[in-house]
């Protein structure tokens, strides 16, 4: 009877139950997309960092990957030092460099990582063979697009141009060998893998037994942390970052995002819980008669304010129900704005789903509709029987 | 039965009755009086049937209602307002009773006071033999559900729920089962009339069958007291003398009824009359003798 009345009373102003039941939808969306935007970064970094399954980034001191064109010298020593550590499992050289393709008189440029296709952690190959031979290049979409080259056509690569002379050095011919997904560059950016040593010759001297970075893999039960400071105190020319350094600097840059999510976060609950509170108080303010003559013929107090939670409960719920779709919506529509903002990875998210925080943001939503109806349910229970009957009769 | 501190003359029978009037001769007359042979008829019913009687019987020489210097005060602006003051009287079981007078004169205060949904500022109410007025809001709630109906000058009824649910509510509070609470409703509608509109809802039936479903709702759980105020306030003539008669039915059936009215008609049709005034009884009065009670036909068994 509960429910059949709980319902019955949500039924009775159905526009009115309809707009409420949306209020709390873009509540709990709102919610949702603060939650998975707070969490998302972070974990969509941390992904994005051990994509390929390596926990350590060794570059020229005082850099960040790729974020100058400084390079690590005497890096085949210093590779074979990293892989003889015995936490170590694998360790991948990359070199970046700038390099135009030609064609006629235009030519486009790219960004190109010299690895070894061993143990690169760079790239996913899509279509296509890797580049086991030194001649041959393995390309994003992008590059295929702007060059309107296809797999098994060879390729005009400099890895350097003169401005003054307008004439290109370090000239390869390659083969385009396989489609590539990279991971840390733009996705709209053409991007080329070769082999090192092929990049470090098309370099010439000031790019021969040089990288930009070693990215390290620790083996399973290693700490990556002492691993880091040991490579630290061999290679004092070197900065190592772990995953977990990495994590802690991008939290101290994302707290402001945090932040922000958090607040715009509470806000929507509040928002929430005020919604449901008022749209109750005023239903149960509008049928205070009958409640009273519910008690009068013996209805409980327990009963009543069951009744009414119910009435909010189910007011949030649906409303919540509503929001985890239109929340996943709204994410998924703002996160495809943001990732086309220019420069970012194609595999970084902004707003990521994770079930353990979406279910406790939704639970505690579900929580304050609970808590809405409270407050004007024992309001009405608590009323003076008769004097309310008394008053409504006059009313 | 008495107004006391009050001395009353029974009109209808040219006597006057005092404060120790129930066991005096030639006083009211004790519920099984007038109907005696129908109530006794309808137990011998139950008995066959093996089934408990539609509406409830006098169970027990104890008054059904007795009142002792009941008071009852507001604050109202700042000023007090005595509401009751100071009054006792008894009703027995299967009496009908009506209570009349002015506006404000306190009769429905003291109506809500027997009925247990207001608390009296002194003074006792005791139903069924039980000291009412200083239970809990708890005990209060579950004495109403058992033994007291409650039928309103507004119907009241719940607008979402079809006849035959706004009578089981009473029932689904009392934790009856669904196909008993059902089978009762149905029956109770049949009782008052409207055994063909159970599924109606409130809008969709005139204001005297709302109230007959009221008053159907007030009998669910075979409650010891019905309670009326103003029943036919809302009503045209017509419909308001249905009510009436219904209401005579019942009494006659068994049921101790305590009305507030205006009405005249409907104070007619009560054994006794209490009048009030300013918060007092000023006047209670017998107006039918006992075996002249409003009759009515058996009712249907109950299952």
């Amino acid at each position: 009877m509960r429910f059949a009345l709980a319902s019955a009373a949500l039924r009775r102003h159905a526009a009115r139950t309809l707009l409420a039941v949306f209020g709390v939808a873009v509540s709990a969306a709102l919610l949702l997309d603060m939650v998975m935007l707070a969490t998302g970064m972070r974990e969509s970094f941390r992904e994005f960092l051990l994509v390929s399954g390596f926990q350590v980034r060794v570059t020229p001191k005082g850099t960040l990957p790729f974020d100058s064109e400084a390079t690590i010298e005497h890096a085949g020593a210093v590779l074979a030092a990293l892989r003889a550590h015995p936490d170590v499992e694998a360790v991948s050289p990359i070199l970046g460099a700038q390099v135009h393709t030609l064609r006629g008189a235009h030519a486009l440029t790219a960004f190109a990582v010299g690895i070894d296709p061993a143990v690169q952690g760079d790239y996913k190959l899509l279509r296509g063979a890797d580049v086991r031979a030194p001649e041959r290049i393995v390309a994003n979409e992008p590059y295929f697009q702007r060059t309107g080259r296809q797999l098994g056509d060879t390729v005009d690569v400099a890895a350097g141009f003169d401005p003054q002379f307008r004439s290109y050095a370090g000239r390869r011919a390659l083969v385009l060998v396989g489609v590539g997904q990279f991971y840390y560059t733009a996705a709209d950016q053409p991007v080329v893998a070769v082999p090192l040593a092929t990049l470090q010759q098309m370099g010439g001297p000031s790019r021969a037994d040089r990288v930009s970075l070693f990215m390290v893999k620790v083996r399973d039960g290693a700490r990556s942390e002492r691993v880091r400071r040991w490579i630290e105190a061999t290679f004092p020319k070197v900065t190592a970052i772990s995953t977990e350094t990495a994590m802690q600097q991008v939290e101290e840059r994302l707290g402001y995002f945090r932040q922000l999510a958090f607040i715009l976060g509470a806000i929507s609950l509040v928002v929430g819980f005020l919604l449901v509170t008022t749209l109750v108080t005023v239903s149960v303010n509008e049928r205070i008669g009958e409640i009273a003559v519910m008690r009068a013929i013996g209805v409980s107090r327990a009963h009543v304010v069951h009744q009414i939670v119910l009435e909010a409960v189910a007011l949030t719920v649906v409303g919540t129900a509503l929001g985890l779709g239109l929340g996943l919506v709204t994410a998924r529509y703002l996160n495809a704005i943001l990732s086309d903002f220019p420069g970012l990875p194609a595999e970084f998210d902004f707003f990521l789903f994770q079930p353990a925080a979406a279910w406790r943001s939704l639970g505690l939503l579900v929580v304050s509709g609970i808590l809405a109806g409270v407050y004007p349910s024992w309001r009405a229970a608590s009323l003076p029987i008769a004097t309310t009957l008394r008053r409504e009769a006059v009313a | 039965m008495t107004g006391e501190g009050s001395g009353t003359r029974d009109e209808g029978r040219g006597a006057v009755v005092d404060g120790s009037s129930r066991s005096t001769p030639g006083g009211p007359p004790q519920h099984h009086g007038g109907t005696e042979a129908s109530a006794s008829h309808h137990h011998s019913r139950a008995r066959d049937t093996g089934s408990p009687p539609l509406v409830p019987r006098p169970s027990s020489l104890l008054p059904a209602v007795s009142v002792r210097d009941l008071r009852r005060d507001y604050r109202m602006g700042g000023e007090t307002v005595h509401a009751v003051r100071g009054v006792t009287f008894d009703v027995v079981d299967g009496e009908y009773v009506a209570v009349v007078g002015p506006s404000g004169c306190g009769k429905s205060t003291l109506l809500n006071l027997v009925g247990v949904i207001d608390r009296p500022s002194g003074g006792v109410v005791a139903v069924r033999g039980r000291d009412v007025s200083t239970m809990t809001d708890k005990e209060a709630t579950l004495f109403r559900l058992r033994n007291v109906g409650f039928v309103f000058q507004r119907f009241y009824l719940m607008p979402t729920l079809s006849a035959r649910e706004n009578v089981e509510l009473p029932m689904a509070e009392a934790k009856v089962p669904r196909a008993e609470r059902g089978a009762r409703a149905r029956e109770l509608l049949e009782y008052v009339g409207l055994g063909a509109r159970e599924r109606h809802r409130p809008s969709q039936l005139s204001g005297g069958e709302q109230q007959r479903v009221a008053i159907a709702r007030a009998l669910a759980n075979r409650p010891a007291l019905l309670l009326a105020d103003e029943p036919t306030g809302e009503l045209d003539a017509r419909t308001g003398e249905e009510i009436i008669r219904l209401f005579g039915r019942l009494n006659a059936d068994g049921t101790t009824i305590v009305v507030v009215t205006h009405d005249e008609e409907l104070a007619r049709a009560a054994q006794r009359v209490i009048h009030m005034r300013d918060g007092e009884i000023t006047r209670d009065e017998w107006r039918v003798a006992s075996g002249e009670r409003p009759a009515g036909g058996p009712p249907p068994a109950s299952g």
